[in-house]
């Protein structure tokens, strides 16, 4: 049933093959923008390692950020919106299956059509052009980023569901969430490069999860036993946040079968 | 023309008040994108001195200068935009508003002013307000008409680049993905042309002149490089940019009502 809504969602996403296109190319240059700089960062350091960082772990940072970043953008909080001011909302509602799931299995689609349309030729271009390592512990990473993409969801989630509060629209809170994310996450600069009060600071907080953790997975910057303290750490977000998510979404839904959306 | 503006902001400024949330929301959601660049380059210079000759200020104030002028783009000229005319064009207001003996492209333009370029002006005049102040640039009037001769032709030139993208809508009508090529190409800006290789900075001067908006009028202003006059051209380059877009709109738009697609 719920895998339907996936198959349906990927069927929808062919018409936009070259929307997606787009994004790759627009993702390629940003890539390029960001090696100029860390390359000139490097060469004005005259080191070759900035904070455990030589320029090849950096340019490998930032390839694996960019497919990460796609993955986790689907701008789904805009579908919550239009679900609620088209009162799509309410035809969902009628079937039988949850919303939040349904929304999860939505975003599957856009997940794997990504994956194939973005996140692998990002990164097959970069190894044949640049020259970026593979992952320390594959198995690891890629089980931290599949935590981290459930976390991101249940903040997206959380922003979308501002659509049932508010007459306005989402999209200042939801650019301002990623704009915050974009740096407490690590996902511009690795937080090893950050001042330690900052870097502190944003270990505290459920953004980290999402870049951090894979990537320090990913260049061997944790290994061994500490590799499971940190899918801890992921889970215990993805605990909170995934409760607070229902809880809200209960609110929610309470509202809308009371005032009829 | 000016009278029928006057009613237009009036009309905007009514519309912000009544969804206020959303107004202040979107200005603090437009001033973090600019803040992230700040953070990105505070980050960067806890390791280095200069990046390529340039000091933190220094950027500060490279960057401080494009934000001002993609302020005032983002605030007045947004109307003119690969997606909006897209949208424009399906639903059939284009075809509406070519009936009006009115010149569409100013119809575009008044129609929409964007609150959320406000976030850009407020970075910008922060920023380089900061800046000349940390580099004691004095305002003497000779700066004063420099700086303003600058933001005109930087407006001019971001106006140009995008009204060439959305001119292709005329022929390809789903031009929206455009943006996604489109916004990655302007962060070229956020960073001094010359840590980009000769090609590139050719690219950038000659073809796409965003060199011209910020990374030759700073020279100027810092007083440093070779090329330090090349900010009187500023001006220059975007009236031929101009000039350039507004032949090719009037192409596209001769093209479009002849086959009446």
């Amino acid at each position: 049933m719920y895998l339907d809504v996936t198959a349906l969602g990927i069927k929808e996403m062919l018409a936009y093959r070259t929307e997606f296109f787009a994004r790759l190319v627009g993702a390629l240059i940003n890539l390029a923008v960001l090696w100029f700089v860390w390359n000139a960062v490097f060469a004005a350091s005259g080191l070759a390692v900035i904070s455990g960082f030589s320029l090849s772990a950096m340019i490998t940072y930032l390839v694996v950020s960019s497919c990460i970043g796609p993955l986790i953008n689907s701008g789904f909080e805009y579908e919550i919106e239009w679900d609620v001011r088209t009162g799509r909302l309410s035809t969902i509602l009628t079937k039988p299956v949850s919303y939040p799931i349904f929304r999860i299995f939505k975003g599957f689609s856009n997940t794997i059509f990504t994956l194939i349309t973005n996140v692998l030729p990002i990164f097959l271009i970069s190894i044949l052009l640049i020259n970026i390592s593979l992952p320390v512990n594959f198995l690891a990473f890629l089980i931290s980023v599949v935590l981290g993409y459930f976390v991101n969801y249940f903040m997206v989630f959380l922003t979308g569901m501002w659509a049932f509060w508010s007459t306005g629209s989402v999209w200042g809170l939801s650019l301002s969430r990623r704009m915050i994310s974009d740096v407490m996450s690590g996902a511009l600069i690795p937080l090893y490069f950050f001042p330690t009060w900052f870097a502190d600071i944003a270990r505290l907080l459920p953004f980290q999860t999402v870049f951090h953790i894979p990537l320090s997975i990913y260049l061997g910057k944790i290994v061994g036993i500490d590799i499971f303290y940190l899918f801890v750490q992921q889970v215990i977000w993805l605990v909170i946040l995934g409760f607070l998510s229902y809880f809200v979404w209960k609110i929610a839904e309470r509202k809308v079968i009371v005032h009829g959306g | 023309m000016f009278k029928l503006w006057k009613q237009l902001v009036k009309m905007n400024i009514k519309r912000w008040m009544e969804y206020r949330a959303d107004f202040f929301i979107g200005i603090f959601a437009i001033f973090l994108t600019n803040v992230i660049s700040i953070v990105f380059f505070w980050v960067i210079f806890q390791h280095i001195p200069v990046l390529n000759g340039w000091r933190f200020e220094q950027i500060l104030f490279l960057v401080g200068l494009s934000y001002l002028s993609f302020g005032i783009w983002h605030t007045f000229l947004t109307g003119v935009s690969p997606h909006r005319l897209e949208r424009y064009i399906v639903n059939g207001d284009f075809d509406r508003m070519l009936l009006v003996p009115f010149n569409p492209l100013l119809l575009l333009i008044m129609g929409d002013i964007d609150d959320d370029g406000f976030g850009d002006l407020i970075a910008g005049i922060l920023v380089l307000g900061y800046a000349s102040n940390a580099l004691s640039i004095v305002w003497t009037l000779q700066n004063i008409i420099l700086l303003t001769l600058t933001v005109i032709g930087a407006v001019l030139i971001i106006f140009s680049v995008v009204l060439l993208f959305a001119t292709a809508t005329f022929w390809i009508i789903r031009s929206a993905m455009l943006s996604e090529i489109l916004y990655p190409l302007m962060r070229f800006t956020e960073f001094p042309l010359d840590i980009y290789n000769p090609f590139i900075i050719f690219l950038l001067t000659f073809v796409l002149p965003f060199g011209f908006i910020n990374y030759y009028p700073a020279q100027f202003f810092l007083g440093k490089g070779l090329w330090m006059y090349a900010a009187y051209l500023t001006p220059i380059v975007g009236l031929i940019a101009f000039v350039i877009s507004y032949s090719a709109w009037k192409y596209g738009i001769k093209n479009y009502t002849s086959t009446g697609s």
